[in-house]
């Protein structure tokens, strides 16, 4: 038992430091607007270093962090994603810092006066995620990605003035809103037939420690429960992007500034993500026993993601909305791997805790990968110009980065980068991503999926490269207008981009940093010890 | 007979007691039944729970009295309902005023805003009555969630505040 305070002391700055920068984005002056950003950063390199010292090793003495009432549960699982989206989100950050002369936006974005808003937002957004990585209560993992999910919609809306981006915001909110009410609808029948609103008590009720841990009989589950555990993974489907509920991401993504579209990629995914492990962990209980019904379903839901969103990537025209069916191709693949933990009960025999520790490992590696690699290629489309030349856009469609990667090589070169670790070529992290997939599912016994999974990443092949060859073998478009305005590589946007590049590199190559990861990823995958809730 | 009022003719057998009396009973009668017939048939479901197909059945069953009910309402109050229509209850309900011109006009964007700060202190209302109701105890049977709930309840305050600072910086009261 751990004083309130010490629990929450990351959500506190951040949601502290987001008030002060609301009621500085009430100032009108470009002096503020300037701060706000190094503020915001102040208050998530903080943050990160907090949680960078909360890591800890395979260590016994090491229990669940829990408060009086049990409202939090923090192990080694919250731990890491707090450090993650910690990490991650000041790249974001950078991406999106306001460097034009009035402190308004940046070559892809302009948030008009509400600079210190939209940094708020940004930070509350990020807080949701450290929310629902914490909670032990249902009602609080709700309010967490709500509170991830709701930020974002305004961003969408302010991040630029185009209806475009209004059409955009009010898509993602009316969908979001209705992916809300389904997801509290599963929420208020996971009580219903539980009678607890802590995730460790559904647990126990629903597998009693007395129960063999190997027993088949333990994946039945109740209909009310398995409507409920439906429902939920419906509305987090909507929150990760993942078919059916993908329809919305082309349109949001495209709409929003590429630093918002950036943020979209990662933030609602993780929360999403953390979320839907831990729902499943509560109604499966520590040794994940889920029934059939339910493996079947995510592995079609895996399936039909992966396939969807590479196959419509393959038509777009768009940067930003091919990036987007990527994000949706990308769930995909994480997905597999929580197919494979939830199917590794009935279908791993021995090594059953191995499979399932493995896929988690690999799923949470493969989002701090994602986070990783995705920022480079936003970042690039930021800095490269839009053929009209108007002020405050920047390259959006395959038209725009043609023969670009000639005139800007360095840019070139690390949109090339991001684009190899998407497709997962070696010698980068996304490489060793879809390789900590496809080891469980393979010793899971999840062979069609193995083979599902290499055919989608021999087809996102061909849209990802398709923007190389763009960039470095066809001649620039003669109407191409280089950007006047600022400097041309600012340095939070090209820190960012750099931070991402040498990340993906780094990762991919140096092993022993890869194996510090996948060590701490194996750890992370270590949701809860089990340690009594205070009553 | 009928009376005279601002707002047109209204009949005096609208209050109908004993219409409303008969309607009461019927009312009762009917809901009566319904629990007593869902309550058996969820039991002799609930008793099929083994069978696998069969265990599905509540579901079905709540989905059924969900659509059903819905349904039933409006048949219902379509059916037994009375309908005294007159130029007085048809009008539009304007809090006891009488109603001017037209409803799709524009209104000043402000009457919005003011809705919106009026939201940041009615949703306040709504938490601090079950925190007053609650708090005197815990403090004389010093629980330790005492000190923490009084914490809590400072930082909401302090939350509201940080919206209506925001409210009043943006210029919200500032009425030209």
């Amino acid at each position: 038992m751990t004083g309130y305070f010490s629990l929450l002391l990351p959500e506190l700055i951040l949601s502290t430091v987001a008030c002060v920068l609301m009621l500085l984005g009430c100032s009108m002056k470009v002096a503020t607007r300037k701060r706000v950003p190094i503020l915001a950063l102040v208050a998530m390199i903080v943050v990160f270093a907090i949680q960078l010292g909360r890591q800890q090793g395979d260590n016994a003495s090491v229990h669940t962090l829990t408060d009086l009432s049990g409202t939090l549960r923090i192990f080694h699982f919250a731990q890491y994603i707090k450090l993650l989206v910690a990490g991650v989100g000041i790249m974001l950050l950078l991406l999106a810092w306001p460097t034009n002369a009035e402190g308004t936006g940046n070559s892809a974005m302009n948030v008009g006066q509400e600079t210190g808003e939209f940094y708020g937002l940004m930070l509350l957004s990020l807080c949701g995620i450290f929310i629902v990585a914490g909670a032990n209560d249902i009602i609080l993992l709700f309010l967490g990605i709500e509170l991830a999910s709701i930020p974002t919609y305004i961003m969408v809306s302010i991040s630029r003035p185009n209806p475009v981006a209004q059409e955009a915001g009010v898509k993602y909110f009316f969908l979001g809103a209705m992916s809300a009410a389904i997801m509290v609808f599963g929420f208020s029948y996971l009580y219903g037939t539980t009678g607890s609103i802590k995730l460790d008590q559904i647990s126990q009720l629903l597998h009693p420690a007395s129960a063999s841990e190997s027993d088949p009989a333990q994946t039945a589950m109740q209909p009310w429960v398995l409507l409920a555990v439906i429902m939920l993974v419906a509305g987090f489907a909507f929150k990760i992007a993942a078919v059916p509920l993908h329809v919305y991401a082309g349109d949001v993504y495209q709409g929003a500034a590429t630093p918002v579209t950036a943020f979209l990629s990662f933030v609602p995914k993780t929360s999403g993500f953390v979320a839907l492990i831990k729902i499943l962990y509560a109604v499966g209980g520590s040794s994940w026993a889920l029934p059939a019904t339910l493996v079947k379903l995510l592995w079609v839901i895996a399936v039909l993601t992966m396939t969807f969103g590479n196959v419509l990537g393959l038509l777009q025209t768009n940067l930003k909305r091919l990036l987007a069916y990527s994000s949706v191709a990308h769930s995909g693949y994480m997905l597999t791997g929580i197919a494979t933990l939830a199917g590794a009960y009935l279908s791993a025999g021995q090594d059953r805790s191995t499979v399932q520790t493995d896929a988690l490992a690999g799923v949470i590696f493969y989002l701090t990968a994602y986070g990783i690699m995705n920022a480079a290629a936003f970042g690039v489309l930021m800095l490269l110009p839009a053929r009209d030349g108007r002020a405050g856009t920047s390259a959006e469609t395959i038209e725009d980065i043609a023969g670009q990667g000639r005139r800007h090589v360095g840019l070139g070169l690390c949109m090339a980068v991001a684009c190899f670790s998407l497709i997962g070529i070696p010698l980068t992290v996304g490489f060793w991503g879809k390789v900590l997939l496809i080891k469980p599912a393979f010793s899971g016994g999840n062979n069609w999926l193995v083979v599902i999974i290499m055919i989608n990443a021999a087809i996102s092949a061909a849209y990802y490269l398709r923007i190389i060859a763009t960039m470095f073998l066809r001649d620039p478009v003669s109407d191409a207008v280089e950007p006047t305005n600022g400097s041309r590589y600012p340095l939070p946007i090209t820190a960012a981009i750099g931070i991402s590049v040498f990340g993906t590199l780094l990762l991919g190559t140096v092993l022993p940093l890869t194996q510090v990861f996948t060590t701490g990823t194996h750890i992370a995958a270590r949701i809860d010890d089990g340690t009594p809730s205070p009553k | 007979m009928s009376v005279q009022n601002g707002f047109g003719v209204i009949s005096k057998k609208f209050a109908g007691e004993v219409f409303r009396a008969r309607e009461h009973r019927f009312l009762q009668f009917t809901s009566a039944l319904l629990e007593y017939t869902v309550m058996n048939a969820i039991s002799l479901l609930a008793q099929l729970a083994p069978a696998p197909r069969a265990s599905w059945a509540p579901v079905v069953l709540m989905i059924l009295i969900a659509i059903g009910f819905a349904a039933a309402n409006l048949v219902l109050s379509i059916i037994i309902g009375p309908r005294r229509d007159g130029p007085g209850k048809s009008q539009t309900y304007e809090s006891g005023m009488v109603p001017i011109g037209d409803t799709r006009k524009r209104f000043n964007v402000r009457f919005y805003i003011v809705a919106m700060i009026f939201l940041v202190f009615d949703v306040d209302i709504i938490f601090f009555y079950p925190f007053c109701t609650i708090f005197p105890q815990t403090v004389l049977k010093q629980h330790a969630l005492a000190g923490p709930m009084l914490v809590e309840m400072i930082l909401f305050v302090v939350l509201l505040l940080v919206a209506y600072f925001y409210a009043w910086g943006k210029g919200v009261f500032k009425w030209d």
